[in-house]
């Protein structure tokens, strides 16, 4: 299975990203997880340019929501290969419309992440 | 003026009257002219011709030097009644023989330049021939005939009777012709009128100008027809599409209201477990039911659980509020009303030590519902002491100005400011957060916005990052 080297979780509720981050460590399949509490604090993680592998994000976020950060992100000219998985518990068919035409996104999952969904996105967007 | 306020009707029989009147005046000038010269012209000639015989009958007469048969020829024109006065001339011009009508009348000789040819000469009605007479072609003498055409005025009268009795009937003719006409022409456009006046009146587009025709007219009644029928159609239409959209906005209605149901009901029922669960929870965390390996997943949950319960309530509160949007507006003493709200938030103001200063000296009244004035206050209020620059008490001036029929109310804080680049699209939505190091659920503006709004007003904020914000309030300001 693919090995991730970082993974970045962006979500202000510490429960979903303590939950996200316990799955990856079960499956021991990632260096390392860096936590970001709203789009804000993700771009400024991303400026630092330590490009993780994958970003899990959120739509709804104080600050900066999810797609803010996408369009930001889509301006900002790093990490270019970066791609993004939607984390949310929006069940809006226009969210997940929305968040599927931005390049970066491969994926709009529902919450929780589990250690089953994480396999599938490593074996459908990363190969074995 | 009158000219426009005349009918069509008397407009027509003017014109008519006239233009026969002066057809028919001119056609009997002519004929009365040419019939008087016609009369003159033969009067001439008879004239002409008595001269001519009595010529040659006085001819012997002036050879003999007899003046007694020349009287005596000339006394025979007694039968003929114009001629006044008869006089034979020698060829020196001197009175020969003479015939006067009546002798009263000017004896005097008539004087005739004796040189001249044959002439006759017209002076009024009197008639004057003269007719020279040779013998061998010497000169003998001189006819001379005075005439008084007295019929000449009879026939002129009766010229004039005639002529007056054409004009009458010309007149009278004219007149039939011009009521006739009405039926044809100002009838039907009265009728246009009066059918105008009627859909005017009533508003009843179904109505129909009947008995149109080919003529001008009845192209004008068929346009006006057409128009009627082209405005029955629109209004059809809009009553149509009126009465669809009145269905539509009660459906949009109904829907509203089973959506604020279903929300009231759902948050109201999410209520009381998630109440349960924290207080369950907070039991817990005191009864120290928790394995120190295990408090910082308890942590989570215990916060889980409280984001919720915020969350929940804020949505029962948003629900309750939106259903207190009708309320009456009173007059409102802007001062009494900060007053109150500072009261309301005393805890608040002391601990963060906020100056808060207020001047309604220009605008001290608003006409708005007092409960909703006092939540514009609050929220105004908390989100300047909240959101506040750190290290430093809040500083918050407040006053009021009057524009237009709104009362401005603006709020100036100090306090952190807002990215207005970015955040301007969202200021207004629910539980939308700018700041993530504060309390706040994102419900106050959002609620402003919702009364500012349903009371006919609007709010501008102007705010720079870590400078300020100031909020203008526009408040709907409608009499009671």
């Amino acid at each position: 299975m693919h090995h991730f080297n970082k993974v970045l979780l962006v979500d202000d509720d510490a429960a979903t990203n303590f939950l996200a981050e316990l799955a990856f460590r079960n499956l021991a399949i990632a260096n390392e997880i860096q936590v970001a509490g709203d789009g804000l604090a993700a771009c400024e993680l991303l400026k630092q340019n330590n490009c993780p592998d994958i970003i899990f994000l959120d739509i709804r976020m104080p600050r900066m929501d999810g797609f803010d950060f996408l369009d930001y992100f889509n301006q900002m000219n790093v990490c270019k290969r970066v791609k993004v998985v939607m984390l949310t518990s929006s069940t809006r068919s226009e969210d997940k419309a929305r968040a599927l035409s931005y390049t970066a996104v491969i994926d709009y999952i529902e919450k929780p992440l589990t250690e089953q969904v994480i396999q599938k996105i490593a074996d459908a967007h990363f190969g074995r | 003026m009158t000219g426009s306020r005349n009918s069509i009707k008397n407009k027509l029989i003017i014109i008519q009257t006239a233009t026969a009147f002066i057809v028919v005046l001119v056609c009997c000038m002519f004929f009365v002219f040419n019939d008087i010269r016609t009369f003159k012209d033969s009067a001439k000639r008879k004239m002409y011709s008595l001269a001519r015989i009595v010529g040659e009958n006085a001819t012997s007469t002036l050879v003999f030097l007899d003046q007694d048969a020349a009287t005596q020829i000339l006394m025979k024109l007694n039968k003929e009644p114009d001629i006044v006065q008869a006089a034979v001339l020698d060829k020196n011009g001197k009175l020969f023989a003479r015939y006067i009508k009546h002798q009263a009348l000017s004896s005097s000789p008539p004087i005739v330049d004796i040189s001249k040819p044959a002439t006759s000469e017209f002076e009024g009605r009197r008639l004057m021939v003269s007719y020279p007479l040779y013998q061998d072609s010497a000169f003998l003498g001189t006819v001379i005939l005075h005439a008084e055409l007295n019929d000449l005025n009879k026939i002129i009268i009766s010229y004039i009777n005639v002529a007056g009795l054409v004009l009458l009937t010309a007149i009278i003719a004219s007149l039939i012709i011009s009521l006739f006409l009405q039926r044809s022409i100002v009838y039907r456009l009265l009728r246009l009128v009066s059918k105008t006046k009627e859909v005017a009146k009533t508003g009843n587009y179904a109505l129909r100008v009947d008995g149109t025709g080919s003529d001008e007219i009845g192209i004008l009644a068929d346009g006006f027809n057409n128009m009627l029928t082209q405005i029955e159609k629109m209004e059809k239409f809009l009553k149509e599409t009126n009465e669809s959209l009145k269905n539509y906005s009660m459906t949009l209605e109904r829907t509203n209201r089973e959506l604020e149901e279903f929300a009231y009901i759902s948050s109201h029922d999410m209520k009381s477990p998630i109440t349960s669960l924290v207080g369950i929870l907070t039991l817990m965390q005191q009864k120290d039911a928790i394995k120190p390996e295990h408090r910082h997943l308890f942590d989570l949950a215990f916060n889980s659980a409280t984001q919720m319960r915020k969350t929940i309530h804020a949505l029962n509160e948003i629900i309750a509020f939106r259903k207190t949007l009708k309320i009456e507006r009173q007059k409102i003493d802007l001062a009494e009303a900060l007053e109150e709200v500072k009261l309301r938030i005393y805890d608040l103001i002391i601990s963060s030590g906020a100056l808060i200063t207020a001047d309604f000296s220009k605008c001290p009244f608003v006409n708005y519902p007092a409960v909703h004035l006092k939540s514009i206050f609050q929220n105004l209020l908390t989100n300047a002491i909240k959101y506040k620059q750190e290290g430093s008490p809040p500083v918050i001036d407040i006053k009021t100005t009057s524009w237009e029929n709104f009362v401005v109310l603006e709020v100036r804080d100090r306090g952190l400011g807002i990215d207005m680049e970015r955040y301007k699209d969202k200021l207004f939505g629910l539980f939308q957060r700018f700041h993530i190091h504060t309390e706040g659920m994102g419900i106050g503006l959002h609620m402003i916005h919702s009364i500012v709004e349903s009371y006919g007003g609007k709010i501008l904020i102007e705010s720079e990052v870590n400078e300020g914000t100031t909020f203008k309030i526009y408040l709907g300001n409608a009499p009671l």
